[in-house]
């Protein structure tokens, strides 16, 4: 029943690769944004760190063309980073993976924060005090309280995050053009495909996109109830 | 769960296969007229890669602008080639290849006895044409329709596509009745089934059909050899055969 | 040696601290040995601290030295700034400009500020605060598998577990645990990380009556056997009155007074919530379930407790004592004793006086009304016989 060409699996490779990376990427950088956003309404910090959790959560509300619209200009040829880019004999990024993989970051950041931010609020402070005052210096407590006692949150944040980036579809077509094997993801193609009214190819790759994502939703929301942690006892 | 994890590692560290492959970019007229010359190109070099990218020629114009890695660009009007080999974006100067025609297409309506001109007589919702913004055919057909005097009373019922292949599709799917698309795809043997009026050519511009290699393909020989290929009768035929009336053949 | 740098860096097996744990077990040995050393009292240790913050309601403002031995009772009404203060002198909350000074260790001056994990603090907080995703057992063994190679093991985790009677909960979960297990297994926690200082944020306040008087014992017991210096948050007299040998007594964000609890208990500030006196009084005897104690010369007697200490508190509220000028033969209250008037003092009642006595050396107070002082001519330097209707022992 299932035939896929060779194209569509490179599309299924490009985009498994497009969110693994993303997933990673964001991880390593939403935990520290997170963290620092979870920190208590100590004051000063206090504007900043509203403005900087509503820069967070634009990519929720704002039209991915926007952001595709932007981050062509900004990574392009003539942006100032593509621009920059060229100048030190590098490549540009628009229309390139490691383009596309900037706007996925951007984009799916919110998904990566949010749930992080969450458990950290969720755990609140005294863990990490009652693990201070036991000798904990600060990578330990990230490792014997954070990560145990934050698992679920980690685990939503990264799989809602892989999720995201497997449904995304503006930013990488404004950003990445449709270039198969560089640029043209599962969305894309499904997208080229009924264009060409290749119906029963779209329809095979939609059909197990909507099962995949369903499935990894499914496996989300049972771990969040699996690790769902009161506070401490 | 971990093992999830690990295959979709192991899928990702495989190399996208990418041995300097050829990348066109094509206007959506082209859709299915370039994947058979690409077949038959693919014969003849069994280890040539390429990648094609479909669209309207002035959204690829810009994504060339804006350093989009194409390497030839198919244009469905020689104007956007042109403006980009002024800029210096393309590395040569546009080569005719074929002149496109447009047709009046619906999959629901019978279209055999009714000219353009008589479409205002008939019932319908929908009209669908490509964006002229930015899409050589969507441009002809609003010529051919303000030729006519029939613009501003079908302009209401119009509805744009993206690019001509996503025109047709929306007739094809029935979200519009009647379009007004390229010969060459409604020649496409899954919309050849229904019928289509050939909207004359004195009605609007020529869709003169031109290419280029790209400043990024400048220095890719398969771009070159697959442009002198685009010249030979084998192609030629492929393309006479969607509908494209053929320019004379270069002479070398 | 690599199990514990291993557990510094955060890099953390539960295999490396298996082992680290039995590397500690073997190899000290000898200060294992010589541990009862430590159930001698040791001198007292000065906590200097400096501080000024005001922000809004909040306000503490310190200039003080608190010498502390055995168990030091912060007091005061709630806001008074006892959490703050505790808090500050852990280091879990850092203000600007601050002094904080242990024995000899520097904890923060100008710049320079010793993280937490290093002040070796113990500390336990008012609410349950074990680490959920930890078992009993290992939630003791968390801060003594931090300890860093050299650092002596005053307490080995079977004496506290014995101390604490923790062995029937090592394997339960936390959340399988009552309030009053809770903070025990915190304060042993706490104590296993060998702290020199132990920080009480009112730890008994959460509890019900029956889990606070499981808990007191415990709280005594750790005082009068380790000696390791306790600062203890509260704002229940009743509490303090049986544990604290220091009293440090705050009132909007600072010190209003300190001293050894007995006098602390005079001053009137505290006599608002009930006048009361602490003596101490040394076992004599005890034959036909009566205890006889001494106090300088005097004895007193009273119903045998189950077990019998050398040394015993005797908590005595100031409306219990009455005073005669001669010595009354014919009454029900048998402790009459010889005590000598220092002083008089308002009470909170307009018609009543708190009396204020000597008794060998040790202070004791008596509620009279001011008809009584009158009518007996009471006078400073009189010395008078003090009845006393009820003690309560610690």
């Amino acid at each position: 029943m299932i035939e896929l060409t060779a194209h569509d699996w490179q599309a299924i490779q490009l985009t498994l690769k497009l969110c693994l990376y993303t997933t990673l990427i964001l991880l390593l950088l939403g935990t520290p944004l997170a963290w620092w956003l979870a920190q208590g309404q100590s004051r000063g910090q206090c504007r900043v760190r509203t403005a900087i959790q509503a820069l967070v959560a634009l990519p929720l509300v704002l039209p991915p063309t926007v952001l595709g619209f932007y981050l062509l200009l900004l990574l392009g040829p003539q942006g100032a980073v593509g621009g920059t880019l060229e100048r030190l004999g590098f490549q540009h990024l628009a229309f390139s993976f490691p383009g596309i993989l900037i706007g996925s970051v951007i984009y799916s950041l919110p998904f990566t924060v949010q749930p992080l931010l969450e458990s950290f609020r969720r755990m609140g402070p005294r863990p990490l005090e009652v693990a201070q005052t036991l000798g904990a210096g600060k990578l330990d407590q990230l490792f014997s309280v954070v990560l145990p006692l934050c698992r679920g949150g980690f685990i939503v944040a990264a799989t809602l995050t892989f999720a995201h980036t497997l449904g995304e579809f503006g930013v990488i077509l404004m950003l990445g053009g449709s270039i198969p094997g560089e640029t043209q993801v599962l969305s894309v193609l499904i997208y080229d495909h009924t264009e060409a009214m290749n119906y029963s190819q779209a329809h095979q790759l939609s059909l197990g996109l909507l099962i995949a994502a369903f499935v990894v939703l499914f496996i989300v929301y049972g771990l969040n109830k699996r690790f769902d942690r009161g506070p401490l006892t | 769960m971990r093992i999830l994890w690990v295959f979709s590692l192991l899928l990702c560290m495989l190399p996208v296969r990418a041995s300097e492959p050829l990348t066109i970019a094509a206007a959506s007229d082209l859709r299915y007229a370039l994947d058979e010359i690409i077949a038959l190109y693919q014969n003849e070099h069994p280890k040539a890669r390429i990648r094609v990218s479909y669209g309207s020629s002035g959204k690829i114009s810009t994504q060339i602008r804006h350093g989009a890695p194409f390497d030839l660009f198919f244009s469905a009007d020689i104007q956007f080639p042109e403006q980009l080999y002024a800029e210096g974006h393309v590395s040569t100067a546009p080569e005719l290849y074929a002149i496109g025609r447009i047709v009046l297409w619906s999959p629901r309506l019978d279209l055999t006895e009714v000219t353009l001109s008589q479409l205002n007589a008939l019932s319908f919702r929908r009209l669908a044409i490509a964006q002229p913004a930015h899409a050589p055919y969507g441009l002809r057909a609003k010529e051919a329709l303000q030729a006519l005097g029939l613009w501003d009373v079908l302009e209401p019922k119009l509805v744009y596509g993206e690019n001509i292949a996503q025109t047709a599709q929306m007739a094809q799917s029935g979200a519009a009745e009647v379009a007004i698309i390229a010969l060459s795809l409604a020649r496409f043997p899954q919309l050849s089934r229904h019928g289509y009026q050939l909207i004359p050519s004195d009605l609007h511009q020529p869709l003169t059909q031109a290419y280029s290699v790209t400043r990024h393909g400048a220095n890719n020989a398969s771009a070159h050899r697959f442009a002198t290929f685009m010249q030979s009768s084998e192609a030629r035929s492929i393309l006479e055969h969607y509908g494209f009336e053929l320019p004379a053949r270069r002479v070398k | 040696m690599t199990d514990h740098s291993l557990s510094r860096t955060g890099v953390k097996l539960s295999f490396w601290h298996k082992l680290s744990w039995r590397w500690q077990r073997f190899g000290n040995t000898s200060v294992a040995a010589s541990s009862t050393h430590c159930q001698s009292q040791p001198e007292a240790v000065t906590l200097r601290l400096h501080c000024t913050v005001k922000r809004g309601d909040f306000c503490l403002q310190l200039n003080d030295t608190l010498p502390l031995k055995g168990i030091t009772a912060l007091f005061g009404r709630s806001g008074c700034g006892k959490t703050s203060l505790l808090r500050a002198i852990a280091g879990l909350d850092r203000h600007a400009n601050a002094q904080i000074r242990f024995g000899n260790t520097t904890w923060q001056q100008d710049s320079y500020f010793l993280p937490v994990h290093q002040r070796r603090i113990g500390m336990v907080f008012q609410e349950s605060s074990l680490l959920p995703h930890l078992s009993v057992q290992q939630n003791l063994l968390y801060g003594y598998q931090r300890l860093g190679a050299r650092q002596p093991i005053a307490l080995k985790p079977e004496q506290v577990i014995t101390l604490l009677e923790l062995t029937p909960l090592l394997s339960q979960r936390p959340e399988q645990l009552s309030g009053g297990q809770r903070q025990r297994v915190a304060l042993g926690r706490a104590l296993l990380s060998q702290p020199q200082l132990l920080l009480l944020d009112e730890p008994l306040a959460s509890l019900d009556q029956q889990s606070r008087n499981d808990i007191l014992p415990f709280l005594q017991r750790i005082a009068a056997k380790t000696g390791i210096p306790m600062l203890l948050v509260s704002h229940q007299l009743d509490d303090v009155v049986k544990l604290a040998d220091q009293l440090v007594l705050m009132q909007d964000g600072r010190i209003h007074s300190q001293g050894p609890l007995p006098q602390q208990l005079l001053r009137p500030e505290l006599a608002a919530s009930g006048a009361l006196s602490l003596l101490h009084a040394s076992h004599s005897t005890s034959k036909a379930h009566l205890l006889t104690l001494t106090i300088g010369q005097q004895q007193l007697q009273l119903p045998a407790p189950q077990f019998t200490q050398p040394s015993y508190r005797l908590r005595i509220q100031a409306r219990d004592v009455a005073l005669s000028t001669q010595p009354i033969q014919d009454s029900s209250v048998s402790n009459q004793l010889k005590v000598t008037i220092t002083g008089f003092q308002p009470a909170p009642h307009p018609a009543e006086t708190l009396v204020q006595l000597d008794l060998a050396g040790q202070p004791l107070q008596a509620l009279l009304t001011q008809q009584s002082v009158g009518r007996l001519g009471l006078q400073v330097g009189q010395q008078v016989y003090a009845q006393i209707k009820a003690v309560a022992l610690d």
